[in-house]
């Protein structure tokens, strides 16, 4: 007797056991005979046209790889079983065939079969051709605020970069920091540092401190893939994720999150009470990086930094230009815009919005820089998964989730040490499937009821669902920045291997430090 | 493996998607929703509310059409048969699920032909008249919510206002097929220890008007009004005739429809009509998902109704009702100065 474990969105408990003998699976299966009929026929087809191509002899051809073709057989196979299975296990329809839709995206990522922001297209376009949402929840990622910060942020990324304004701080920072690399390091690792209480989108500060690191190699002449550059390209970021989790304003989920808490605990943790309780983990992380970075890219004593010739190459640039002026005067509205959100109220996201029309108006950026440096796949490929997430939400699945998964817990026993395991665990599982932002609120949505009933403080279970949420294991998880790095070329620049391992061990970092806060959080009191 | 296979399974990948997502879209659960006013009709749309308020929350990928008939008012009868025609085209066309039949026309004109098909079903709402009458009994392809008018209430409520007599009731309404199953009800219900006054239906503005002011009864009850033509050839507006009513009546005027106060009148009892559409559309999501309770629901009778009162008019005419009705009027946004 075969059985099958499922996940179960909608019902009663987290695992269905399926029995494939069962009567009703094979009544679901039968009423649905027109879809093995249009495999049938897929499969005839298939074959016909090969056969008719091998005849004329043009079988051969450029060669593709096992797994690109299996990835493709999955994708074309596997979201119609999930839905039928789906169906024949009592789940909703809406439930089922969202979880088909889901499946195909991540086989679509896992096996890397198209660019990052496909998937996420298919997923919105399929849920408005049946009518599994309306177009207003479908599209809202594209109608969200969130769209005016990433073309804002993007854009004065660009200007940055092309003005010669990164050019220029990376030069002055060379020749007033100490000639070690360590300090080129620091430096990128310190900016995002400063950038994240700020700014709570790790894609946005990234962004900006890009052309810094771009124009930092360029300056330093160092060699492609080289350790000094895959360094470099760590640092920046980690510079731009690791201080996420640690401030309620430096990471957008975690603002969401905290309004999930008692309004007491809100207030206790909006501000910078947050961070002290985070100190362990935060200090922990950055002692890690900079442990992990010396260890895997020592510093070599290569040649002395030419200062002369940058010196030179300094006094050439001249006077700050207009275009710098004016990414200049954008940057730091930004930044001061951001900084000061309590006294005007006004969301970094229309900010951003303002930055794009002193860069437009001004003639800063022009209709082809518009076209051409604006990471429009990237937007595509955020707020693609802005939208999923929204249609998840609207099915109610999330909920629905937590609902069925409670009983899973029981374990956690009011134990601190289990219940962070827990978290860890089903971070990772919902992170396996959504983004960053996602993942950590689902992963919140689902262990919040749990902390109450086990006794443990709320706030608790939101930060390690915070620093859980950025780990990544797979291509398609890097939504915590990986993919943006390998969007905009930089794989180029840093080794991607080495670059993956520093990512490991920091996986393995956030677990400890999370861990070790354990006394910090007792002594705090809130254990 | 060449490259021929990749493009091969990203071609059936592509056909696979169009053909599979385009099948289940024209599988999809449908529901037509029938009704026997007009789209402009003020009790359609507060139906029409209830429905989308239950449509909002529903999650389940649904096609769901509207067609109004428009014969609430009186007509011709070959405006009857047009839009009767133009119904079951429409049917025909959609192939509904389930067809949601909303007053007595619906379902004496166009629904009770499906009864006892195996498609589409059919879903009653507000019927006046019994559903036997439209040869739904036993039928199992039918269920629905039929309407009891809440002359108990009013019944009720002008025993308090005239509590030192036993005041007479005249009754007036539209002759049309809600007016003739309403003015049923009305008969069949025990109104002791009102006396009985006049009754009539009517087909004209004018015929309204000559009741109205002949009616020498202590309370006049309002059935259904609608749009009613005159001998002119002009018509008059359904809300123009409650106004009126309110104004001209030497009777206390008590509605039984939602929009009675809000024209103008005094008071009224009346079924919530988007409770109803409520109530319909949760039962035709009931009926198409068949996981739990496969098949028809249980038909239900709704006693539902709502109070609507405009305290200045009462006053007029010396009368005070207890609190108790005018804070349910507030609790239901229909208490009016």
């Amino acid at each position: 007797m075969w059985r099958f474990l499922m996940p179960q969105l909608g019902g009663i408990s987290i695992y269905v056991a399926l029995d494939i003998m069962d009567v009703h699976f094979y009544e679901v299966t039968a009423a649905h005979w027109p879809v093995l009929a249009l495999f049938v026929v897929l499969g005839v087809g298939m074959g016909l046209v090969a056969g008719w191509w091998a005849r004329r002899g043009s079988l051969g051809g450029e060669k593709v790889s096992l797994k690109e073709l299996l990835g493709w057989l999955g994708v074309l196979l596997i979201p119609p079983l999930l839905y039928v299975l789906g169906v024949a296990s009592g789940l909703a329809v809406e439930a089922a065939i969202f979880a088909a839709m889901l499946g195909a995206a991540v086989l679509l990522w896992v096996f890397d079969l198209v660019e990052e922001f496909v998937p996420a297209l298919v997923a919105v376009v399929a849920t408005l051709f049946i009518g599994l949402a309306p177009a207003e929840v479908a599209l809202a990622g594209f109608s969200s605020p969130s769209l005016l910060l990433l073309l804002g942020v993007f854009a004065l990324s660009a200007v940055i970069s092309s003005s010669g304004l990164s050019y220029r701080i990376m030069l002055r920072l060379l020749l007033r920091l100490p000639d070690k690399p360590v300090w080129h390091q620091v430096t990128l690792l310190g900016m995002g540092y400063v950038l994240s209480p700020m700014m709570p989108s790790a894609n946005s500060r990234m962004s900006l401190l890009m052309p810094v690191f771009k124009d930092m190699v360029h300056g330093l002449k160092l060699p492609a893939r080289g350790p000094a550059a895959t360094a470099l390209l760590t640092a920046m970021f980690g510079g731009a994720l690791l201080f996420s989790p640690m401030m309620a304003t430096s990471k957008s989920s975690n603002i969401a999150a905290l309004n999930f808490l008692p309004p007491q605990v809100q207030a206790e943790f909006a501000g910078l009470f947050w961070l002290v309780a985070a100190l362990v983990a935060a200090v922990g992380m950055t002692v890690a990086h900079l442990f992990v970075m010396a260890r895997m890219f020592p510093s070599q004593n290569g040649a002395p930094l030419p200062r002369e010739h940058l010196e030179r190459q300094l006094s050439e640039m001249g006077a700050l230009k207009p275009a710098e002026w004016i990414a200049m005067a954008g940057f730091v509205f930004f930044l001061v815009g951001c900084a000061t959100v309590s006294w005007h109220q006004v969301k970094p996201a229309y900010l951003a919005g303002c930055v794009l029309l002193i860069l437009l108006l001004t003639g800063t950026l022009l209709r082809k820089d518009f076209q051409r440096q604006v990471d429009w796949p990237m937007i595509f490929f955020l707020l693609g998964m802005d939208s999923m997430m929204r249609i998840m939400d609207h099915l109610g699945l999330a909920q629905a989730l937590a609902a069925a998964s409670g009983q899973v817990y029981g374990f956690v026993d009011g134990r601190i040490g289990f219940f962070l395991l827990a978290t860890l665990l089903t971070t990772l599982a919902v992170r396996l499937v959504l983004p960053v932002t996602a993942g950590m609120l689902t992963s919140v949505i689902i262990l919040l009821p749990v902390a109450a009933v086990q006794e443990i403080h709320p706030w608790i279970c939101v930060f390690s669902a915070a620093v859980f949420s950025d780990i990544a294991f797979f291509r398609h998880q890097g939504t915590n920045g990986i993919l943006q790095i390998r969007s905009a070329g930089l794989f180029e620049v840093g080794d991607e291997r080495s670059f993956l391992r520093y990512n490991l061990w920091m996986n393995l970092a956030r677990v400890v430090f999370v861990y070790a806060s354990i006394p910090w959080w007792q002594w705090l009191g809130l254990l | 493996m060449t490259k021929l296979w990749k493009n091969l399974l990203i071609g059936a990948f592509l056909v696979a998607f169009v053909v599979l997502l385009g099948f289940f879209n024209a599988t999809k659960p449908r529901v037509l929703v029938l009704h026997s006013a007009g789209e402009e009709s003020s009790w359609a749309q507060q139906v029409d509310r209830g429905i989308r308020e239950v449509l909002d929350k529903n999650r389940r990928p649904l096609s769901v059409e509207w067609y109004y008939l428009g014969v609430d008012a009186p007509t011709t009868p070959r405006r009857v048969e047009e839009a009767k025609t133009g119904a079951h085209r429409a049917i025909a066309r959609f192939n509904p699920d389930i067809i949601i039949a909303v007053d007595d026309e619906a379902n004496s004109l166009v629904a009770r032909d499906y009864a006892g098909r195996s498609r589409p079903g059919i879903l009653y709402v507000s019927l006046n008249r019994p559903p036997e009458d439209y040869g739904y009994a036993g039928v199992s392809n039918v269920t629905g919510v039929a309407e009891h008018l809440p002359f108990a209430a009013v019944r009720d409520a002008v025993g308090v206002l005239f509590a030192d007599q036993v005041p007479r009731l005249a009754v007036v309404g539209v002759d049309n097929e809600t007016g003739r199953a309403e003015m049923a009800q009305v008969k069949a219900f025990d109104w002791t220890p009102l006396a009985d006054g006049a009754q009539a239906l009517v087909t004209t503005a004018e015929g309204w008007q000559e009741f109205v002011e002949n009616c020498d009864a202590e309370v006049l009850l309002v059935l259904g009004t609608h749009d009613l033509p005159t001998r002119e050839g002009g018509e008059m507006a359904a809300a123009e005739i409650n106004l009126w009513t309110q104004q001209n009546a030497r009777a206390l005027p008590v509605g039984t429809q939602v929009n009675f106060v809000e024209d103008g009148g005094a008071l009224s009892f009346s079924p919530p009509p988007d409770d109803y559409g409520a109530k319909a559309m949760r039962l035709a999501l009931d009926w198409l998902d068949t996981r739990d309770t496969p098949g028809a629901p249980p038909a239900m009778v709704s006693d539902h109704f709502e109070v609507a009162v405009r305290e200045a008019k009462l006053a007029g005419r010396g009368l005070v009702l207890p609190p108790i009705y005018l804070e349910a009027a507030r609790e239901n946004g229909t208490l009016f100065r």
